[in-house]
């Protein structure tokens, strides 16, 4: 079956990371995160509803300061991913009641056949397993570190 | 401004397909050590979008639903995305981006413009 993982450094890239994220809340965090999609202001309004709802479903702070806001959407048609970084931390009600200084928002298209979105999901959920308090995630200043850092976890996951 | 029927159609989808995460796919989701538990507030906001919607246009939606699995698709690059077939000018004019409820010619799927 079609399960080949995705590689997490070609589908980052460069405007789509913000290592500096100046919002204290978790919407203020989603916003600024959607901010970096190059979708029109509604759609960005209509996913902030969705990312929202799913939030009330139960946080998707998984813990060690990392969280995964995810949803399926019709305002795409393929696999994005977002990044950014809060110094300070965010209260996210996340699984550990940690703030929460990392996130990677993944938004997917509603027909997926070869299901990149739970894929997608799983990796950078396994990936943040291996995130320390002092990895260079938490303080790097340049989104092409960022990119090569997540390329060596990448690795280190296999 | 979105028409009101547009603006609640693609409420209606996307709630759908929350539901199908919170109920398919939440074992998976789950073992990941995502929490993900609600369901009824979900179903209960769908009933509620369905009363909102013209009886038509919500049997129109149904139809798409069980025949494609995706009744409402977004024009990107002005094509639909459902059947990919361009949308023409008429259709897709500043005017009527998402101020109708549009239909693609060909698929019949209800069509969103994201960009707007």
């Amino acid at each position: 079956m079609g399960s080949a993982p995705i590689k997490l450094t070609a589908l980052l890239k460069h405007g789509q990371i913000n290592l500096s994220l100046k919002a204290t809340t978790r919407d203020g965090v989603l916003r600024e995160l959607l901010a970096l999609s190059a979708l029109g202001e509604k759609a960005q309004q209509i996913l902030l509803v969705n990312l929202k709802q799913r939030e009330e479903l139960g946080s998707t702070g998984i813990g060690k300061g990392v969280a995964i806001p995810h949803c399926r959407s019709l305002m795409l048609n393929s696999l994005t991913l977002l990044a950014g970084r809060a110094k300070a931390g965010v209260e996210f009600d996340a699984i550990d009641k940690k703030p929460v200084r990392l996130f990677f928002l993944i938004i997917a298209p509603p027909h997926d056949p070869q299901n990149q979105y739970l894929i997608l999901l799983g990796q950078i959920a396994q990936l943040a397993k291996q995130i320390t308090a002092g990895d260079a995630l938490f303080t790097v200043d340049d989104p092409q570190q960022f990119i090569d850092r997540i390329g060596e976890l990448e690795k280190n996951a296999k | 401004m979105i028409q009101p029927q547009t603006e609640l159609l693609v409420a209606l989808n996307h709630l759908e397909l929350m539901i199908h995460e919170a109920t398919d796919e939440a074992p998976k989701l789950k073992a990941m050590g995502f929490k993900i538990d609600g369901l009824e507030q979900l179903q209960k906001a769908q009933a509620d979008l369905e009363k909102q919607l013209e009886p038509a246009v919500l049997k129109q939606y149904q139809r798409l639903q069980q025949r494609s699995g995706r009744p409402v698709v977004p024009v990107i690059n002005g094509n639909c995305c459902g059947c990919y077939i361009k949308i023409p000018t008429a259709v897709a004019s500043d005017a009527a981006k998402n101020r109708t409820l549009a239909t693609c010619g060909n698929c019949g799927r209800f069509l969103y413009w994201p960009s707007e």
